[in-house]
């Protein structure tokens, strides 16, 4: 029973402040902005298959319309709006799929990234 | 040259069980998030592990008991009822993680929807079981697993930083996302710590028939077998580091942390983690399935053996028959395999304790090990896993929700 309050209670004050949803929307947003960006640039060069690359959007689309939905529920629009910049330039890079139009897809990755920019980690990340 | 060879597979075979869904995918979130950093986790981790390993293979070579089979026995079925129904819990997640896992991988190379796949995963991995033997479904799935040395490769070909991955063997804390940093190191502990282990590789022990001529083969495999699976999981973070964390990348879905292999690999990239990713969990989705199998027949005083034909232990069998598609219904309920494999290693450290406090009164029981009983140093080690293995368990739902 104790065991159970307590668990309880833990959990109950471990949630996420808005502030703290709203940042984690828009890391999630850069993150899937940069892998956009990078993405498309390989599709370009050749080093991914059409169809992989088109799995990667699909799955950005797919990830991003929740952390919309998420970081509107709990922050409000203002939360919402990186996660919906990155979300539009999906849908260009979904139609350039189509197309086959590779140039459009860089461009669209690259506004992606440049809108929304992701925190680079250096494979040396320095402790505190 | 038979003993040689013998260790030669058990270290694959360790390779195969060291490497699953969970190993590759926080080995990933780490590199990608907090670049070398968490080194030190996986090398904590793969101490423990190589300990426990040893201790499980031990006590087979001297008690000719499993591990679940000699808890039953010391500790009495009320305790074996606990434990049961946690692994049992525990165990179908995992399942349905390496499920999953491989079902990614085919989606990956196909861009057909993982859960479709997941049915005829799952019938493979039933008729495997159901036709093969242990040395079959074992060293079969081990040596294909071999290929997950591309990672060793991929990270040769980029050039890691030596001299900070060496420096991050020193534990640290993190500079940024402090939730985040616990919640992964939680996850690479369950991920090494996986209950289902340490059972599995001593109920091999007993399907192989070890004896004490085989203690030391049983040191080596634990050492080296582990060391190796450890390499691989390295490289693994230090890839990630280097292709994916330098571009802003996190990982929150397989498809990102795929990107890891494209780099040093161009157009081969994408196959070759895709492979890497299906074996691995293939290999480890037999492994959980017979676990179960194992710890309901051992338990409950059943047949058991995969070298029996299924009819000569049909409770044994059935309870894989039954496992199995109930993990691959997992798969497609949940969704999101990254989320179950995550979640489901959170879980794994939970359930740790319970296994690893029992392996050390057996350890040090007379009756079951006679004069191989643990020396100070690995009873000291083990009361440390013990405790460690609790604290996580403490954090890790705290962390999943701050976190995860």
């Amino acid at each position: 029973m104790w065991l159970t309050v307590a668990l309880a209670t833990a959990v109950a004050g471990c949630s996420k402040s808005p502030d703290e949803v709203a940042k984690e929307a828009r890391q999630s947003a850069a993150s899937w902005a940069a892998t956009l960006s990078a993405a498309a640039e390989r599709w370009g060069n050749g080093d991914i298959s059409s169809s992989y690359f088109q799995t990667v959007v699909t799955q950005a689309r797919t990830s991003l319309q929740k952390e919309a939905q998420t970081a509107r529920k709990s922050a409000g629009d203002a939360a919402a709006a990186p996660v919906n910049t990155v979300a539009s330039r999906a849908e260009l890079m979904a139609d350039a799929v189509k197309r086959g139009d590779r140039a459009a897809a860089i461009e669209a990755g690259h506004a992606a990234a440049s809108e929304v920019p992701a925190e680079k980690i250096p494979a040396v990340a320095r402790p505190q | 040259m038979k003993s040689l060879m013998n260790v030669a597979l058990g270290i694959v075979t360790s390779i195969g069980g060291f490497l699953d869904v969970g190993a590759i995918a926080t080995a990933a979130l780490a590199g990608a998030a907090f670049g070398v950093q968490m080194l030190w986790v996986l090398a904590v981790g793969t101490l423990c592990v190589m300990f426990l390993t040893e201790m499980a293979g031990r006590l087979a070579c001297v008690s000719h008991h499993s591990l679940v089979d000699a808890i039953r026995e010391r500790c009495g079925f009320r305790y074996f009822s606990c434990l049961l129904i946690g692994e049992l819990f525990v165990d179908l997640l995992v399942l349905a993680a390496e499920i999953g896992g491989v079902a990614v991988a085919l989606h990956l190379v196909t861009g057909i929807d993982y859960r479709w796949f997941a049915p005829i995963v799952a019938f493979a991995l039933w008729l495997l079981i159901w036709l093969g033997t242990f040395s079959i479904v074992q060293n079969g799935a081990s040596l294909l697993g071999l290929i997950t040395l591309a990672f060793v490769v991929g990270m040769w070909w980029m050039g890691p930083p030596w001299h900070e991955a060496m420096k991050a063997i020193v534990p640290s804390t993190p500079s940024h996302d402090a939730a985040k940093y616990w919640f992964i190191a939680v996850g690479i502990i369950g991920s090494l710590f996986e209950p289902f282990m340490l059972n599995f590789y001593s109920s091999g022990a007993i399907e192989e028939k070890w004896s004490l001529k085989d203690i030391p083969m049983n040191r080596v495999t634990a050492v080296l077998g582990m060391g190796f699976g450890a390499v691989i999981a390295v490289s693994i973070v230090m890839l990630s580091a280097l292709t994916l964390g330098p571009h802003g990348i996190q990982v929150d879905s397989y498809e990102q942390a795929a990107l890891m292999m494209v780099q040093p690999f161009g157009s081969w990239g994408i196959p070759l983690f895709a492979a890497c990713l299906g074996i691995a969990c293939f290999g480890a989705s037999l492994q959980v399935a017979l676990n179960l199998s194992y710890l309901f027949s051992q338990g409950l005083g059943w047949n058991w053996s995969e070298n029996l034909k299924p009819h000569d232990d049909a409770r044994f069998a059935l309870v894989y028959t039954l496992a199995i598609p109930i993990g691959a219904v997992l798969v497609i309920v949940l969704g999101d395999p990254l989320q179950i494999t995550t979640f489901s290693m959170a879980l794994n450290a939970l359930l740790a304790p319970v296994i690893v406090f029992p392996l050390l009164i057996l350890m040090n029981d007379r009756h079951y090990v006679r004069e191989y009983r643990n020396h100070a140093v690995g009873n000291i080690f083990v009361s440390a896993i013990v405790v460690l293995a609790f604290l996580i368990a403490i954090v890790a739902i705290p962390l999943e929700v701050l976190g995860g």
